[in-house]
């Protein structure tokens, strides 16, 4: 466990000037984007002090590296700010809204990957097949639409021509009583709570969004796995243990498998971090609250505070990712812990 | 025991039908040694693979068959419904290895767990091994396992691809040791596939040449490297360092392999042999026996 340890904090201290990096550029991007917040917050008819008294609170008619340094340091505090729209601090709002991104990003990249996975494998042992055909083709279909159009789709079939689903507003049902906040996710606070009309409802609420976002991972986890399972089986080392006798489960989902998982482990981490950034316009479609429609409400607004929050909050959860990918990596692949 | 009669192999290849063996006959008795010898491409690991069952699906019999104790087995063996007694040792040890696990998982799910440490033993490789990975081990000792690994099936045959190739003297020496022991104590027989005449000369009862996927001779070890037949074995001798006086004497096989895509000769040697004479491209060739145990497939042998 000791050099598990170590790896994980060597990690998280390669990915500290990139997070700076992050800073950076949202700070500067932000100050680039049009529109003046202090205008904005000022209300329908401003007067020129009013305007000029936000601006002064805002730190706006300070200089930019002066504006920077504030910025750093009450970050430093674990201080994102202030949203001029909700009026609470960002930290707050996102960690309030983070769970739902989170329970739908997991959800969506589970989903890939329980479907990509077996595509490609069955791809890879049926190469040129009827099935592998359609696969193929599943998988580039998905992968060409756009999320926010799958999920429009999803919701017009299933809730209004079927209603099968319920109303793409948010995480559960509007009349309902969620469950005592635990862990933020419903599904699980459910559970916990024994509420389980929670849990069907939360379960019911998050299937057509995870499955509009589920769609574009699929495509590329589906190829790397028939790549990478091709591969692997036209290797010497499956060659030899087809010599032994052995059965042939065994060949191809021990041996031949987790060999090709080193890959599409890769892949499942960047397609996470493209699922964060999908997530923003799926969040909105089904009125999700999390912090992809958070940020795209601020947006709008030139609310910096809370963008920047949100840039910084994504910048993070790929730092993570990619780090729980290298100690996956590591767990598959003895080499890579030993190479350490 | 192995009878290979007649057995011609084609691949279908984007440039066309490649004809990789071209009426093969042989066979093995239980306890022999029997050494495989050609040049890169002479069709040699094609026959062992077809013999261990690991062709690709790509491969197609014209002719023949291959009988294992009388029952024929297929060279496309995907499924191993069928479990014939033939294990292999590959050319590459240690990529021949699953790279993520350990030798005794590796072992135990061939073998067994009770018997990773014996076979271990058997092939001579300290048991504290057992829990490594073949990134930890040397050529030699990934060749061992790979050993104990085709001698955890319990082969009547055992086929060796150039187990050596890659490794260095002394461990090619250790290893045909260990071959050879093994065999000698289980009774086991070894088709021996290798470039290095020397080599089959030195360890097998019989020699078999290959050339450009034809049986060229087949005789006893000794009478083959002493006194070859056939214009081919003669070359393949001379171009063994062993038996040059110097690096000037050291001869190479002129010529390059046919095409085997292409239109061939009933002796596919014609082209490189400096004792070719007009009747050579007549009617097909077949094994013509010198001796009961000395065959040639050559109209104008040496001897």
């Amino acid at each position: 466990m000791f050099p598990l340890l170590r790896s994980v904090i060597k990690r998280v201290a390669f990915a500290v000037p990139t997070i700076f990096g992050v800073v950076l550029v949202s700070f500067a991007l932000t100050r680039l984007l049009p529109g003046d917040p202090a205008v904005y917050f000022a209300g329908a008819a401003p007067t020129p002090e009013a305007i000029a008294d936000i601006r002064k609170a805002m730190l706006l008619d300070r200089p930019l590296l002066e504006q920077f340094v504030s910025y750093v340091v009450n970050l430093l505090h674990g201080d994102l700010g202030k949203s001029l729209i909700t009026g609470q601090p960002v930290v707050k709002d996102l960690a309030a809204r983070m769970p739902a991104t989170l329970e739908l990003t997991g959800l969506s990249l589970l989903i890939a990957l329980l479907v990509s996975i077996p595509l490609g494998v069955i791809g890879a042992l049926r190469k040129g097949s009827l099935i592998d055909h359609a696969a193929r083709f599943f998988s580039t279909t998905a992968l060409s639409m756009p999320s926010f159009f799958t999920g429009l789709l999803l919701v017009f079939v299933f809730y209004y021509l079927l209603g099968l689903a319920p109303a793409p507003l948010g995480r559960i049902d509007p009349l309902g009583l969620p469950p005592p906040v635990k862990s933020g996710l419903i599904v699980i606070d459910g559970f916990l709570a024994g509420d389980y009309e929670s849990v069907t409802d939360g379960l019911a609420h998050l299937v057509l969004p995870s499955i509009a976002l589920a769609l574009s991972g699929i495509g590329p986890l589906t190829r790397i796995t028939r790549g990478a399972m091709l591969t692997v089986l036209s290797s010497d080392f499956i060659r030899a243990a087809r010599s032994y006798d052995m059965p042939r489960w065994r060949l191809v989902y021990v041996y031949a498998l987790r060999n090709a998982m080193l890959p599409v482990l890769t892949t499942a981490g960047f397609v996470f971090s493209f699922l964060i950034s999908a997530n923003v316009v799926v969040e909105k479609v089904f009125s999700w609250p999390g912090i992809g429609s958070y940020a795209l409400q601020a947006l709008v607004a030139s609310d910096y505070a809370a963008v920047q929050g949100f840039v910084l909050s994504v910048a993070l959860l790929y730092v993570l990712i990619n780090i729980l990918i290298d100690v996956l990596y590591g767990i598959v692949d003895v080499r890579v812990r030993l190479a350490e | 025991m192995l009878e290979v009669r007649n057995l011609s192999i084609e691949f279908s290849t984007r440039r066309g039908t490649v004809k990789a063996l071209d009426r093969i006959d042989l066979s093995i008795a239980p306890g022999e040694i029997v050494g495989l010898v050609g040049e890169s491409g002479s069709g040699k690991s094609v026959l062992s693979y077809a013999i261990s069952g690991l062709l690709d699906r790509s491969a197609r019999i014209a002719s023949g068959e291959i009988r294992w104790h009388g029952a024929v087995i297929e060279p496309v063996r995907e499924r191993r419904s069928t479990h014939a007694a033939i294990a292999q040792i590959f050319q590459n040890p240690r990529a021949s290895l699953n790279p993520i696990m350990t030798v005794r998982r590796q072992l135990g799910d061939v073998a067994g767990r009770d018997r990773v440490l014996s076979l271990l033993e058997n092939v001579r490789i300290d048991p504290n091994r057992a829990d490594h990975y073949p990134f930890e081990l040397s050529g030699g000792q990934c060749q061992r396992v790979g050993i104990a690994l085709a001698l955890g099936c319990e082969p009547e045959l055992l086929i060796a691809d150039e187990p050596t190739t890659g490794l260095d003297v002394t461990t090619e020496a250790a290893i045909m040791a260990l071959i050879g022991d093994l065999s000698q104590r289980r009774g086991m027989a070894t088709l021996l596939v290798t470039h290095n005449l020397a080599l089959a000369a030195a360890n097998c009862d019989r020699i078999a040449v290959m050339h450009a996927g034809q049986l060229v001779e087949c005789g006893p070890a000794e009478q083959l490297a002493y006194s070859p037949m056939h214009p081919y074995a003669e070359q393949l001798l001379a171009s063994v360092p062993q038996h040059s006086e110097s690096a000037d004497d050291l001869r190479t096989v002129p010529g390059l392999l046919p095409d085997l895509a292409g239109p061939l000769l009933p002796c596919r040697f014609a082209p490189r042999c400096d004792r070719h004479q007009p009747d050579c491209d007549a009617s097909p060739l077949s094994l013509i026996a010198r001796s009961p145990q000395h065959f040639v497939a050559c109209r104008h042998p040496l001897c």
